[in-house]
């Protein structure tokens, strides 16, 4: 019976699923009336809105400034913080009802959250947020718009299907608040790089504001210590070198190997990291509009296979490849002498484990320079707005704008670490959180709207360390063609597309299948949806150029 | 239970007598095979006891140790609750405990009152309506909806931030009907006969002839139940806003579901040093097992019953 109950409620999972996808086209023309923009409109129009205008708060400066290119602002300390708001952004507004996603443990209630009650103090009216496990963030979403009643802000995520239907007719239109120098209006979102924009436009207006993610991305670490103990070369010239590197840390009776799986297990961490050194385009490539999957690309068939000739080398950890290993705790003990993992993985690496943490820049596949760098996702997500009047609009703006104010600012200090002698003190010039904060301090602020990531504060040498790797790589960054162009294939397949490829990936560098097989799965990739995606992506360009 | 008989055997061989050790009648097997047999046995528990175990070892481990086995521990060298300690502090937790407590024992008796009732009268030939019912219940085990109308069913009924909308949705499995009305109608009718003429009314025969005869299948269903509401958490998610409502499995799961499974997002800028992620979800494990492990043991007896209901005839 229990079975049976696990069985039913996978059941409405995926009905659920379904259901969301079948329904929203025609419960969405329901509800936005006339006035609805059909795609083409929506593309020439997106070429029209001017994107807001950048502007760098500057009455803090960081030790290391940010780049317009986007390598990120460093400190080495603490700033001490100027209040950057003189009186609560939203006094005598109404409660705002927020709908976001939780990464972290669940936080007390507001009732009994002091930390909260100060939350709403200092912002001037009651946030009520409802809050979601990121891994259901999507089914509660769906049953949300289902309902029909939104939250006055709530977190579309990524891989919300329909997501410009839902944004251009459910949400609320951000374009004369915030396009061009209106941003100025709100200075901590106008802090927020450029990069982090084009992809809030939808149907010729901005719907969203952005939860800003540097470009840098995906970073492949390595145990820079271990590569020291061996005497081998921590920045390998090419292909043959890097391989080099990989054999010089394996060593199979101590249980020591230079890859895992990835956090896939499928060699995608491997795969990506030989494709960047033969330069394997970032998802599409656009030539005189015509688009070109990453997949389709010799070189991406190259990457497929040198990496199972590392495998068949013997520097991947036995279970690595179709296994889903502890790889943090594999890095942090040896057994794992590279891992890849978003770039906040540094600090928290380094931080976690006794080990010195490096990163390895992919040089040119043949030597001679490095090669490219995929860019990042630059926002978490998009923080939509429903539909009110503009005064309401304004308000949850200032609300937005409150949130994301930088490091430097008392009002971040607050937001991250709480009241100062509650939630946290301050001991040799950095906050240490105190046990109730470290329980209060969880509200997930940081998926409502945030400011710019920075490195640091933290001690010098590894502050230094990860600039110097953002310098290094940034001017190499490869951003895809279809940044900023929108297609409902792309979000609706995204997932299983993204699927048939790795599986069929897996199973070349497992060794069942030899790499001619590859074009069978990029024909299948094709059929199931890749050429939708192509098609809709190439209109998309066609109406914007 | 088992009787250990010593008898003697005289053999015709010159009336030498050999005594055997006979257990419930077979003769007990000689040294090596018992042997065998025991470590077969040895091996089989601890293929049970050691993932047990690691459990609970790796929940009272510290970061370096876990760091050093790359994961799991099967003996914690410096046991400490930090990772216990991280998961009780603020209330949260057992707050949310209480909360499950609540709703897996309100859950099972209106489930079990409702099933038992319902397959009581559809065991019944001749009982109100009983085609149409029956056809009903069958056609929810076949066709279910899905989450979004079961969401605006839910919202549309007022229930939405009501510990109501934890029980109702799934208080009558139409399985569990089924079940329990095959085990009913396996009670012999005489019985049922003999209680009408001693002038028993319907509830009587229930509950005085019926029910007694059938402790096992409710053991099972019950327990199948009160695990299925103590692991739900789907329907919280969908239907409790108030985070002060949700049931342990909800919040636990925000410490399960960590930033382990979607790449890191961000780190913590205070540099607070957290007991080990594998620590704290294996605390999780072991606290969300707990409560079923206590219960489990005083029903085990009527749940091996139940499951050989209708095995042996006779």
């Amino acid at each position: 019976m229990s079975d049976m109950r696990i069985s039913r409620r996978r059941f409405l999972e995926v009905t659920g699923g379904l259901a969301a996808v079948v329904a929203a086209p025609s419960l969405l023309s329901a509800c936005g009336g006339e006035g609805g923009t059909s795609p083409s409109d929506a593309a020439s129009a997106n070429n029209a809105v001017r994107l807001p205008t950048y502007t760098p708060w500057d009455q803090v400066s960081p030790d290391l400034p940010a780049t317009p290119e986007g390598v990120m602002a460093g400190f080495y300390s603490y700033p001490t913080p100027v209040d950057a708001f003189s009186s609560p952004p939203l006094a005598g507004a109404e409660p705002v009802e927020i709908l976001t996603s939780l990464l972290g443990p669940l936080p007390p209630a507001a009732g009994d959250n002091a930390y909260w009650q100060e939350l709403n103090t200092r912002v001037g009216t009651d946030l009520n947020l409802t809050m979601t496990p990121q891994a259901d963030y999507p089914n509660k979403l769906a049953t949300v718009f289902a309902g029909g009643d939104l939250p006055d802000i709530m977190l579309i995520n990524t891989t919300l299907a329909n997501r410009s239907d839902v944004l251009t007719r459910l949400c609320a239109d951000l374009t004369e608040f915030l396009s061009g120098d209106a941003v100025n209006e709100y200075p901590f979102l106008a802090n927020i790089p450029a990069d982090s924009w084009p992809n809030m436009v939808y149907g010729g207006g901005i719907y969203a504001v952005p939860i800003p993610r540097a470009v840098v991305g995906t970073i492949f670490f390595s145990r820079a210590d271990l590569i020291a103990e061996r005497g081998l070369n921590p920045e390998p010239a090419d292909f043959a070198e890097f391989r080099e590197l990989a054999e010089g840390l394996t060593d199979a009776a101590n249980n020591r190997w230079a890859f895992g799986g990835g956090d896939t297990g499928n060699g995608k961490n491997v795969i990506t990291f030989v494709g960047n050194m033969l330069g394997v385009p970032n998802a599409w490539k656009e030539e005189g509009g015509a688009f070109t999957s990453e997949h389709e690309t010799e070189e991406r068939k190259e990457a497929i296979a040198r990496t199972a000739e590392l495998v068949q080398a013997g520097v991947f950890h036995p279970d690595a490849i179709g296994g889903k290993l502890q790889e943090r705790e594999l890095f942090g003990n040896g057994t794992l002498a590279f891992r890849s993992d978003g770039y906040a993985g540094w600090d928290i690496l380094a931080d976690t484990y006794p080990v010195e943490v490096g990163a390895v820049q992919a040089p040119k596949f043949d030597g001679g320079g490095p090669g490219v760098v995929r860019a990042g996702a630059t926002s978490f997500g998009y923080t939509a707005f429903k539909k009110a009047d503009p005064e309401r609009i304004q308000q949850l703006l200032a609300l937005c704008n409150w949130l994301a104010a930088p490091l430097g600012t008392s009002e971040f200090m607050f937001r991250k670490f709480g009241i100062e002698g509650t939630h946290y003190t301050m001991e040799n010039g950095a906050p240490v959180r105190t046990a109730q904060g470290d329980t209060e301090v969880k509200v997930p602020l940081e998926y409502v709207a945030d400011s710019p990531h920075v490195l640091g504060p933290r001690d010098r040498a590894r502050v230094d360390a990860q600039r110097a790797y953002q310098e290094a790589a940034i001017p190499n960054i490869v951003r895809s063609a279809a940044e900023g162009l929108y297609s409902d294939a792309s979000v609706n397949k995204g997932g299983q597309l993204t699927k048939i490829a790795d599986d069929g990936a897996l199973e070349i560098i497992a060794g069942r299948q030899p790499i001619e097989y590859w074009d069978t799965v990029v024909d299948n990739w094709r059929r199931q949806g890749g050429d939708e995606v192509r098609a809709e992506l190439e209109a998309a360009f066609a109406e914007a150029h | 239970m088992t009787d250990t008989i010593i008898r003697d055997e005289r053999r015709g061989d010159g009336g030498r007598a050999r005594r055997q050790r006979m257990i419930a009648g077979t003769p007990q097997p000689g040294l090596p095979v018992r042997g065998l047999k025991g470590i077969v046995l040895l091996i089989a528990c601890a293929l049970v006891i050691l993932p047990f175990l690691a459990v609970v070892s790796t929940s009272l481990a510290d970061q370096q140790q876990v760091t050093e086995a790359g994961g799991y521990v099967l003996w914690p060298e410096r046991p400490n609750l930090d990772a216990y300690r991280a998961i009780l502090s603020g209330g949260v937790v057992s707050r949310a405990l209480m909360v499950s407590i609540g709703i897996t024992v309100a859950g099972t008796a209106l489930s079990l009152t409702c099933v038992t009732l319902l397959a009581y009268s559809l065991s019944r030939a001749g009982s109100f309506l009983h085609k149409p019912i029956l056809l009903t219940v069958l056609f929810t085990l076949f066709f279910t909806p899905g989450m979004i109308p079961t969401y605006l069913t839910v919202r549309q009924l007022g229930l939405l931030d009501s510990y109501w909308s934890l029980i109702l949705p799934t208080m009558v499995g139409a399985f569990q009907v089924i079940i329990m009305r095959a085990f009913f109608q396996e009670i012999p009718g005489e019985l049922v006969d003999a209680a009408r003429i001693d002038g028993a009314n319907e509830l009587q025969i229930l509950t005085r002839i019926v029910l007694p005869l059938s402790k096992a299948v409710i053991a099972v269903i019950g327990l199948f139940n009160a695990v299925a509401y103590w692991n739900a958490f789907f329907n919280a998610v969908l239907y409790i806003n108030d985070t002060e409502k949700w049931p342990l499995q909800l919040v636990l799961r925000t410490y399960v579901v960590d930033n382990a499974a979607f790449g890191v997002d961000t780190a913590d800028i205070a540099g607070t040093v957290m007991p080990p992620a594998q620590s704290l979800q294996m605390a999780i494990l072991v606290i969300s097992l707990v409560p079923i492990a206590l219960v489990y043991p005083f029903l085990q007896r009527h749940f091996a019953k139940g499951m050989l209901i209708g095995a042996v005839k006779g």
